[in-house]
């Protein structure tokens, strides 16, 4: 079940897309404290970052969207 | 586990709704944590400004971040399997598959049985060997060293395989110290599959079955006999999907 619902993520056609090459040392470095946050999910519940905490860590999957 | 983008709540809902996903997708409609995990776009623009750079970071129990993947081109993404398989390869899930070969026993194993253009996975070979038996480990001078090859092909990168660390063995009865593998051990590979626009055309409304190759050649040892090289001819399906072209009902969408 984790690999279909995280691999519907990775289906999305990309219309439209600036062509910057990513770097892969994109983003927050590896050793720095993960920024808190609370959002609003899918099924309109706030998740705050603590909530996600679990005894194995937390993965965060940052995709371009949903839409397109 | 949580995805985040820009999206607003009702566009990740039907997209949830659509492919039945049941973890959080987080909307960050004005990019804020976005920004703060420092993966924002700078040069989108339109209705793709705020979007995210794509990719993940593990951050492990106590709020540190361990470990990040984001690849060099945004077509290129690693896998949620690929990723799990190498954070928590205990609860990697994969399919797996056993080959015939001589003086060792070896299972194949790949993380996703079915992925889109540009995915990266990993393949894996799994060797056993058995007790007092060796192979040669990469390094060795004058015998021919474990190696696990994938064969080019116009629909993938290769990654240069992974070898796990060798143990020296010192060999009494030709007074050498030589970097070998014993017992059980695993060597992994991993490619990016083709994200060009044939490649991605080519696959129609349904997807087709690629079939990656590649070979594991190695010399086997024991106490007393050095057994000829051998060559196990290798393969791995993969299922290749289409890109998911649906939008968001339009009163939704991103303008």
């Amino acid at each position: 079940m984790f690999s279909l619902c995280l691999f519907a993520i990775g289906c999305r056609s990309d219309k439209s897309s600036p062509s910057l090459v990513v770097s892969p040392l994109t983003g927050s470095s590896v050793g720095q404290k993960m920024a808190p946050f609370t959002a609003r999910d899918q099924f309109g519940k706030d998740v705050s970052s603590d909530t996600l905490k679990g005894t194995s860590g937390t993965v965060l999957l940052f995709f371009r969207s949903a839409d397109w | 586990m949580a995805a985040i983008s820009y999206d607003s709540p009702a566009i990740l809902k039907d997209f949830a709704d659509r492919h039945k996903i049941e973890f959080p997708l987080l909307a960050d409609p004005q990019s804020k944590i976005i920004a703060s995990y420092g993966v924002l776009n700078p040069e989108a623009t339109g209705m793709t400004k705020g979007m995210a750079l794509p990719g993940y970071f593990y951050i492990d129990a106590n709020g540190l971040i361990r470990e990040k993947y984001f690849e060099a081109k945004y077509t290129d993404r690693f896998t949620a399997n690929n990723v799990m398989a190498k954070l928590l390869p205990e609860l990697a899930e994969g399919v797996s598959q056993k080959v015939e070969g001589p003086h060792l026993g070896l299972t194949l194993g790949q993380s996703d049985r079915a992925v889109v253009p540009g995915s990266r996975l990993s393949l894996v070979a799994k060797i056993e060997l058995p007790q007092d038996v060796h192979v040669y480990a990469p390094g060795v001078k004058g015998y021919k060293p474990i190696q696990l090859e994938i064969a080019p092909s116009p629909d993938l990168e290769l990654i240069p395989p992974v070898y796990p660390p060798s143990k020296v063995l010192y060999l009494d009865a030709i007074k050498e110290q030589v970097p070998v593998f014993e017992g059980r051990f695993r060597i992994t590979s991993e490619v990016k599959m083709s994200a060009t626009p044939d490649f991605v055309k080519s696959l129609g409304a349904d997807g087709k079955t690629i079939t990656i190759a590649g070979q594991l050649r190695y010399q086997a040892c024991d106490k007393t006999t050095c057994y000829l090289p051998a060559s196990i001819p290798l393969t791995w399906q993969l299922q290749m999907l289409p890109l998911d072209r649906q939008r968001s009902p339009e009163a939704i969408q991103h303008k």
